[in-house]
């Protein structure tokens, strides 16, 4: 009988969570001594509880916070640094920015698509978002990155940007050709 | 809903009109239930580190958008634990093994550290917990790291996860009986073990 089955765990979980009625908990000792399997299969719960509830905290490395403020510092000093390029190559790389977002539209679409598309199959569905949730990952990540390296470099020479505007549809259909590549697990 | 600590708040304050030595202040007190959530979701102390410092520099940059309403270490939580599972995805598409053992636990020597026995029996408890952990599902595991190692009421996990409480009920007592499962497969940790662990550990306590 699954529901009695689901119906008397349930009870053993509330129980674990002490949120068992005076009445419930007679009636679950009652069950608990008449039937080996539940009392075995509480007892299993009671274990799981009491090795959850003296579970150690894992501390941070030593380093850790001195690490973190370093990379602050770091990322204040190159924010300071790029609001000091010239307007005309904030432009350009703003330009590079909305481009990027731009060439990504049909890729969003796609993958809207593909999740409307999957959601009557819930298996289906978890790994279409699975697939799609990477995609965007890899891709956004990639643009992240080479934007960062375009601002580094506009600091030294501006015209490093204007470079970067020309060559962002060529690094993305690069990047779209590596995924068509990738095996769909779909 | 815990209340909120004033000097937290007034440390929230300060770092974001710049001030780096409130941010400090923050990441001191924080550092370890990050770090302790990210090892906890993602197995690997390198990994978890990484994660912790990436989950801090994305809370400097959106300090603003910090409603003060509600606790800073449960906003502190939600950043990690949302950096955590986008790894995992990552991970996933990347085609990288989870079953790979998790490494021991690595406890800094700090002058109030456990004795060397104590670390030992601590790191061999902390390993056991971990290897079980990384056998339930992501949202599994992050609502079972939040019930035991946060001590979040189920309406509080609902918040953080953004799910109804009774979804997060039965998410943890799913996640309870396979880690019943789990243990029984195993059966590395008999009662005994469990005792002298305990026994062990709560001296140190």
């Amino acid at each position: 009988m699954p529901q009695e089955r689901n119906a008397r765990q349930r009870m053993m979980q509330d129980a674990i969570d002490g949120q068992l009625s005076e009445a419930m908990a007679r009636k679950l000792v009652d069950m608990l001594g008449s039937d080996q399997s539940a009392a075995r299969e509480y007892d299993r719960l009671r274990r799981v509880e009491s090795l959850l509830q003296r579970a150690p905290q894992q501390r941070a490395p030593a380093r850790l916070a001195a690490t973190i403020m370093a990379r602050l510092a770091q990322r204040v000093q190159a924010e300071t640094a790029l609001a000091d390029l010239p307007p005309e190559t904030q432009q350009v790389m703003m330009l590079c920015l909305s481009a990027s977002m731009m060439a990504m539209m049909p890729m969003m679409e796609a993958a809207s698509w593909l999740v409307l598309n999957a959601r009557r199959d819930p298996e289906l569905l978890g790994s279409v978002m699975i697939e799609t949730i990477g995609w965007m990952s890899l891709v956004t990540d990639a643009l992240i990155q080479l934007l960062e390296d375009a601002e580094n470099r506009a600091r030294s020479e501006p015209e490093i940007a204007t470079a970067t505007l020309a060559l962002t549809p060529y690094l993305l259909r690069s990047m779209l050709d590596y995924l068509d590549e990738l095996p769909l697990k779909v | 809903m815990p209340e909120i600590d004033p000097v937290i708040l007034e440390w929230v304050t300060r770092a974001k009109s710049g001030d780096a030595d409130a941010f400090a202040e923050l990441l001191y007190l924080f550092q370890d239930p990050v770090y302790n959530l990210c090892y906890r979701m993602l197995g690997e102390s390198g990994e978890a580190e990484d994660a912790a410092q990436e989950t801090f520099l994305r809370v400097y940059r959106n300090l603003h958008r910090y409603d003060t309403a509600r606790p800073f270490k449960t906003w502190l939580l939600s950043i990690a634990s949302n950096h955590c599972i986008d790894r995992l995805r990552k991970r996933r598409m990347q085609l990288v093994s989870l079953d790979d053992e998790p490494t021991a636990a690595a406890l800094a020597l700090r002058s109030n550290d456990p004795t060397p026995e104590q670390a030992t029996v601590a790191g061999e408890l902390s390993g056991y917990i971990q290897t079980l952990l990384l056998q339930l599902d992501e949202h599994y595991r992050l609502a079972v790291v939040y019930r035991y190692w946060y001590q979040y009421s189920y309406a509080e996990i609902a918040d953080l996860m953004g799910a109804t409480e009774s979804a997060i009920k039965s998410r943890l007592h799913r996640a309870r009986k396979k880690l019943a499962e789990l243990m029984e497969a195993t059966d590395r940790f008999d009662l005994e073990g469990e005792d002298r662990l305990a026994d062990t550990l709560s001296k140190g306590r």
